[in-house]
């Protein structure tokens, strides 16, 4: 337990350590529910194997007791080194990127809804600091088996949360089903060498017609996600009796896109030609925060080593899956 | 103002970059302070609100702000009440569901967002209002600190 002065009050929290992508948090809270979900979400830190105790960032989070309405209206704005982000009309989450502090309020109620830490606040929250803290977020799929790692990138609508399920099926370690996020491989000796992938277990969000090739979804309800999608949230596990993993070396990157003729096609592609795809859809920063901007690219320019490919398709995710599980294997 | 000015890159989720083409420096409490926008009204507000206007001078500011105008076709909300939020480093100020100022209390570095009504009017009331919350808020926090620092 440690304490904290906010304002003019004292607040007594429960304060641990956790992982991201690798990296050490200061997660503090006054609500032993969000300390709860905090333990569920995060990966433990293993003290002993961390170079120095200091945490790179810290998250503070303070639940009171408000009448004000706990409705729905995400907003996220940022400039500076500084960002503001709230879920409900009741929250509010601060971020001074330069201390990487993160500094929330909420009503008791939102500490109730273990479902939206998990698959929003938690989410949102590490998206925005991972800039700091030498993260590269990737809007890529991620699946794992054997020594491989598979990145799935592509833009909205490509197809990654359909084909990274089919592939889950077909025995992969689902890592994350759109956003991937890539840290180095020796932050935490100091040794930086490569770069690894790294999930959070957040649900796999599927668009209703999934239901189509996935049936199990008919079990659920799609509700509206944070982006305004209305989207089955559902956990792999639970629904699709697939295995997760929270990290994995990058071997290959596949870059996923729509044709027009019914088929599958594979080609390989150059790695630069996927790293220029990846690293065009991180958020520029500037001023102050340029270097962790430049930081992130240089994450993505280290998956250099991947087999890159190009897959063109437009039939159901379980054939394009059985397509790119030929490749893979044939890679080994 | 014409209405582009405020639009942002489609990519842009946070308005992270929209330009902020208007720039004005001020005499605040006896620092100097630079404030960008892409709104007028925020410069002609920041006067009304006891921000001295300095004119010819080239040295660098002491702090630097950056206040984003958002664009709103309804009028502004102007019953807001100003809520502080303080840590270690930083002083938060929420007016609103879409307006706040930051301000960092060791870099003296500030940013935030105001609602401006389309067309952007000297003397908006709302904007007034914001820059009036931001000076007596800031204000006090940055006498606080003189006071600390005399102390020391």
């Amino acid at each position: 337990m440690s304490s904290v002065v906010i304002g003019e009050t004292t607040l007594t929290l429960c304060a641990q350590r956790l992982l991201f992508a690798g990296r050490p948090i200061l997660f503090r809270t006054n609500a032993p529910k969000i300390a709860r979900y905090a333990r569920d979400f995060f990966a433990q830190t293993d003290d002993s194997n961390l170079p120095s105790a200091q945490a790179l960032a810290t998250i503070t989070i303070y639940a009171r007791e408000t009448d004000e309405p706990c409705e729905s209206a995400p907003s996220f704005r940022g400039r500076g080194h500084f960002a503001a982000g709230r879920f409900t009309l009741a929250d509010s989450f601060w971020f001074n990127l330069r201390t990487r502090e993160v500094h929330g309020t909420c009503p008791l109620s939102l500490a109730d809804d273990r479902m939206r830490w998990r698959a929003h606040i938690f989410p949102a929250l590490l998206g925005i600091l991972s800039a700091t803290i030498d993260v590269a977020p990737v809007h890529a799929a991620c699946l794992a088996r054997g020594k491989h790692g598979l990145l799935l990138a592509g833009q909205s609508g490509a197809g990654k949360s359909t084909l990274t399920v089919a592939m889950a099926k077909r025995g992969y370690a689902l890592l994350s089903d759109d956003w991937t996020y890539l840290s180095a491989t020796g932050a935490r000796t100091n040794k930086e060498e490569g770069v690894e992938a790294w999930g959070i277990p957040v649900p796999v969000k599927l668009l209703p017609d999934a239901s189509r090739f996935f049936p199990e979804l008919l079990d659920y309800l799609p509700q509206q996600s944070l982006n305004g999608e209305i989207a089955y949230e559902v956990s792999p596990g639970q629904c699709f009796g697939v295995s997760r993993v929270l990290r994995c070396p990058v071997t290959v990157v596949a870059l996923l896109e729509r044709r027009k003729k019914p088929g599958s096609r594979i080609v390989p592609i150059t790695a630069n030609e996927a790293i220029h795809h990846l690293a065009r859809e991180v958020e520029p920063l500037g001023g102050s925060l340029a270097r962790c901007y430049e930081m992130q690219i240089d994450l993505i320019r280290r998956l250099g080593n991947a087999s890159c490919y190009r897959v063109s398709f437009n039939n159901p995710p379980d054939n394009v899956a059985e397509v790119l599980d030929d490749t893979l294997t044939n890679l080994s | 103002m014409n209405s582009h000015e405020l639009d942002h890159l489609p990519t842009d989720m946070m308005c992270r970059r929209t330009p902020l083409d208007l720039c004005g420096r001020f005499l605040f409490l006896g620092t100097t302070v630079r404030i960008s926008t892409n709104c007028a009204s925020v410069l002609l507000a920041a006067k009304e609100a006891g921000f001295v206007p300095l004119r010819g001078t080239e040295q660098e500011p002491e702090m630097k702000w950056e206040i984003v105008g958002t664009l709103s076709s309804a009028a502004p909300v102007e019953d807001w009440e100003c809520n502080e939020t303080l840590d270690d480093h930083t002083l938060y100020l929420s007016m609103g569901p879409e307006q706040w100022f930051a301000f960092d209390l060791e870099t003296h570095e500030g940013a935030g967002f105001v609602v401006v009504s389309i067309p952007d009017r000297p003397g908006a009331p709302n904007v007034g209002l914001y820059l009036l919350a931001v000076a007596y808020n800031v204000g006090a926090r940055l006498q606080t600190e003189f006071k600390k620092e005399l102390l020391i």
